[in-house]
């Protein structure tokens, strides 16, 4: 295959897809084959060198965000189906009709357990920055507190104020840190979940 | 190997290969493949990742009438080389204990 070919089948496969997503991925393979044939390879060798490009367009879906993957994996699967002419047949279509009462509420309950997990993976986060703003606030509540007793001629009871503010503003970088590094493993999850969804989805 | 280990694993392998100076794709691929096994199509989602996660900046220059994109490491990069390294530093520890352990069973 020449490398005008390989590109366009890759453009081709990938209509539909984010624009510059689509051309970034397109330089970087335009620049492979171009470096190879600088090397000595001839344009056909050089296209074939990067392997299959089934699995080449499959990668780079994989990369593409989750929103568009659905969306064009639901267009091409419904293009086949009317290639096909496989159209649902009447019986499938009273079938799901008749069987509405029991995959609506199905659908509802499983489209809420998923709203649950969501909310769980951040509420603990969200409270832990909550906390550690509130901690951090009382910083200034110590420093009003304590001036307020030294000018009240009370240094001790000044310093045991400013003391405790600082405490809590101490506690606050602990919840802080803490609420950072459970941000991140969320998105970790979440992303994770997102790969798995994609790989499903393009069969990879 | 573990997909989510070997992902990580290349990360820092490109990320290495740009240490002693800026690269372009078939030059990392070139300097890396005696080392793991590396394609094409595996490098782009890593060089794409790095660049969004900053540990890489990249400009192009032209080359032969053409422009050529070049991949920098940043400091960000070279901080994610190092935590690499220590991770791994305590995974040989274990790594000897049992095998230390295998041995006087």
């Amino acid at each position: 295959m020449r490398k005008n070919e390989f590109l366009n089948e890759i453009r081709g496969a990938l209509r539909g897809y984010p624009r510059n997503e689509v051309e970034n991925s397109i330089e970087f393979y335009s620049e492979m084959i171009e470096d190879r044939v600088e090397n000595g390879m001839s344009e056909e060798q050089a296209v074939a060198s990067l392997g299959n490009i089934d699995m080449i367009i499959k990668n780079i879906k994989l990369d593409m965000p989750l929103k568009s993957v659905i969306r064009e994996t639901a267009k091409e699967r419904k293009e086949e189906r009317i290639r096909e002419n496989k159209q649902m047949s009447a019986g499938t279509i009273i079938l799901l009709i008749l069987g509405a009462p029991l995959w609506i509420p199905l659908l509802i309950v499983a489209m809420s357990l998923f709203l649950v997990f969501f909310i769980l993976l951040w509420v603990f986060d969200i409270v832990l920055f909550v906390v550690g703003i509130a901690l951090a606030a009382s910083l200034a509540g110590g420093v009003i507190g304590g001036v307020m007793s030294f000018i009240a001629g009370n240094p001790g009871t000044g310093i045991a104020w400013i003391g405790a503010g600082i405490a809590a503003l101490g506690l606050a970088i602990f919840l802080f840190i803490a609420g950072v590094g459970m941000a991140k493993a969320n998105l970790g999850i979440l992303g994770s979940m997102a790969r798995g969804t994609k790989r499903r989805m393009l069969g990879a | 190997m573990d997909v989510q280990l070997k992902r990580g694993m290349l990360d820092i392998c490109v990320l290495a290969s740009l240490l002693q100076g800026d690269s372009y794709g078939y030059m990392i691929i070139k300097d890396l493949s005696p080392h793991v096994e590396i394609s094409e199509s595996t490098l782009y989602p890593i060089l794409r990742r790095l660049e969004e996660m900053r540990a890489v900046e990249t400009y192009s220059m032209e080359h032969n009438g053409r422009l050529r994109k070049y991949y920098a490491i940043t400091p960000l990069g070279q901080r994610r080389i190092r935590v690499f390294l220590d991770e791994w530093k305590s995974m040989m520890d274990i790594y000897a204990y049992i095998e230390g352990e295998m041995k006087v069973r």
